[in-house]
């Protein structure tokens, strides 16, 4: 049985120019995200995971960037034919990301309370007050299993860990419960406890509300924990696309296997305490 | 004198909040670290990791404690030239921690004109050797690092250690945002610098297996304290601490054929 298709991807061409210089990204990359899936994206640095994520998002650098053919289709249109008005109303709101590096994406000189204050408030339809904003902020942060909700909602970017600012980052991004979430290696910072705490959430959050995600990791675990589907890209183009079964029992591309194969192991030759 | 090339006693981190309220963020840390060893450094986001880290390198002041490099503690005052060179960083966060002005050859070459007098065509070969250990290919060298994706920064920093040919590298997630291919290739260069030039690393990384696979001795951190340490194999099959049991223990175990 197959899902009904969220995204479709369909010969997407992406170039950067820089003084007349083409770098070409995707000659004519196509790939379906299908509604409720969750689909690992994994591949060479380099191979344009991030790229392919930020052009769902149309947060490519302009004029930089030039998408030269093709179209993604979401809801029934077709992304890069919109505004950047109409865009407003699906970015951070249909369609969210979160990446690796959560000091970037947070604005270093709000508290936590502030940024988050803000951005339901801008997401809310009807008009919100600083007061019910802050206890939604509260009740998101609590969603993503932050135990200080208090303290935290006190502080500046800069004074959390890394694992606690991811986790601020993600309750951002379900602010608005958006019906895709782009992830971006969300997990590459943080130690295997968190990490596993946060796959539970995306899971969570798959499950109980539907939402679909495109997740780009280097970490087959990862990939093994949480995927559904698996595509495997090297420099621009998708070189397989199967289940998650079926990659790891049965990978068909040699770039496939050779990532599979430098993958390092433990071995235990001793029961496993 | 003890034999160990870098000697941590008593490290202490406070870090004053805006509220006025102090947080611990590291207490009371001891290790050491041999020439040509690697210690890996494992723990809970959160624990301190690293800033033990920045510490060791010189770019936090420890709040109590001693660092002592070959047997010679530093002072207050900050490091001279020589011993900067000594001990170089690879960060955790690859895209903030490159300076967006500058091109990926004068990112590279900085450290080369810092530490060495090199006449300019020395440096551009050495620029192009580092470029190619690390997987980039040349004609990244006038990219600037927007330009660039998160693996591709990363390298540029790993890269940028290798330059100083410092004795200690303190590597803080080194390959954690870079594909397994990539990833293998930077640990096998790690380790051949190791045995080439006795290069030694204090290692942190949140995927055990790397850990595993490349240092010699391991230590856990939790909540701002060390509560076990030992040599790699103990650590793996013998953890002592309930904490390090819950680690080993989330491990994922990929049940797939070997390839190639
Ligand atoms: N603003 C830009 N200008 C020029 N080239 C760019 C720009 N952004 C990305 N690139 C290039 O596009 C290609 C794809 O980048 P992308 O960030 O999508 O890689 P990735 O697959 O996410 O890699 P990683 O796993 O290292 O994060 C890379 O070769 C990168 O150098
Ligand atoms: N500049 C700072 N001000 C206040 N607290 C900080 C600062 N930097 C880090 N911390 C706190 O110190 C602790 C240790 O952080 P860190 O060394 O980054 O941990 P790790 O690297 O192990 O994830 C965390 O609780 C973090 O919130
Ligand atoms: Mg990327
Ligand atoms: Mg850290």
């Amino acid at each position: 049985m197959t899902q009904p298709t969220l995204v479709e991807i369909r010969q997407l061409g992406v170039r950067f120019t820089k003084r007349d210089r083409h770098t070409t990204v995707f000659e004519s990359l196509s790939l379906d995200i299908r509604e409720g899936e969750i689909l690992c994206l994994v591949g060479e640095s380099g191979s344009g995971k991030s790229v392919a994520a930020k052009s769902i998002m149309q947060l490519l650098p302009q004029p930089a960037a030039e998408y030269t053919q093709g179209q993604i289709r979401f809801g029934g249109r077709d992304l890069l034919t919109l505004s950047e008005k109409e865009m407003e109303a699906i970015r951070g709101k249909r369609i969210a990301m979160i990446f690796q590096d959560a000091l970037s994406a947070l604005n270093p000189v709000y508290t936590i309370g502030t940024q988050m204050i803000d951005l339901i408030r801008l997401h809310a339809p009807s008009r919100t007050g600083r007061k019910q904003a802050l206890a939604q902020a509260k009740d998101l942060l609590k969603q993503v299993e932050i135990r200080n909700v208090d303290e935290v909602v006190k502080q500046y970017p800069f004074q959390l860990s890394g694992g606690m600012r991811q986790r601020v980052m993600i309750a951002m991004a379900l602010s608005s419960r958006p019906e895709l979430l782009l992830a971006d290696e969300p997990t590459t910072a943080l130690d295997v406890t968190v990490q596993a705490q946060i796959l539970r959430l995306i899971l969570k959050l798959k499950r109980e509300y539907g939402m679909t995600v495109l997740f780009i990791t280097h970490d087959l675990g990862v990939v093994h924990e949480v995927a559904d589907r698996v595509i495997v890209m090297r420099s621009g183009e998708l070189v397989e696309e199967s289940d998650k079964a079926e990659l790891f029992r049965n990978p068909k591309h040699p770039y496939t296997r050779q990532l599979l194969g430098s993958m390092p192991r433990i071995y235990f030759e001793e029961a496993r305490p | 004198m003890s034999g160990f090339l870098l000697e941590i006693a008593g490290l202490n981190k406070v870090y004053r909040t805006r509220g006025g309220a102090d947080f611990a963020a590291v207490r009371d840390v001891s290790f050491q670290l041999g020439a040509g060893e690697t210690l890996g450094i494992v723990g809970e986001s959160g624990s301190g990791k690293t800033t033990v880290a920045k510490m060791v390198a010189g770019m936090l002041p420890a709040t109590s404690g001693r660092i002592a490099l070959g047997g010679k503690a530093f002072g207050k005052s900050g490091r001279s030239r020589a011993d900067k060179k000594k001990i170089q960083y690879i960060f955790q966060d690859p895209v903030s921690s490159l300076n967006p002005r500058l091109k990926v050859r004068d990112l590279i070459a900085e450290p080369l004109k810092l530490y060495f007098k090199l006449p300019p065509g020395e440096i551009d070969k050495r620029v192009d050797a580092l470029l190619a250990d690390v997987g980039l290919p040349r004609d990244y060298r006038s990219r600037y690092p927007k330009e660039l994706s998160g693996g591709q920064c990363q390298r540029v920093g790993i890269a940028r250690a290798l330059a100083a040919e410092p004795s200690i590298i303190v590597c803080d997630e080194p390959t954690s945002a870079l594909d397994m291919t990539i990833q293998s290739q930077i640990l096998e260069l790690l380790k051949q610098l190791q045995l080439q030039k006795g290069v030694s690393y204090l290692f942190i990384a949140h995927g055990l297996e790397v850990i595993y696979s490349i240092s010699h001795r391991v230590l856990v951190m939790k909540d701002g304290e060390i509560v076990e340490q030992g040599d790699t194999r103990s650590i793996f099959h013998r953890p002592r601490h309930g904490y390090t049991q819950s680690l080993i223990g989330a491990i994922p175990r990929i049940p797939f054929p070997a390839f190639e």
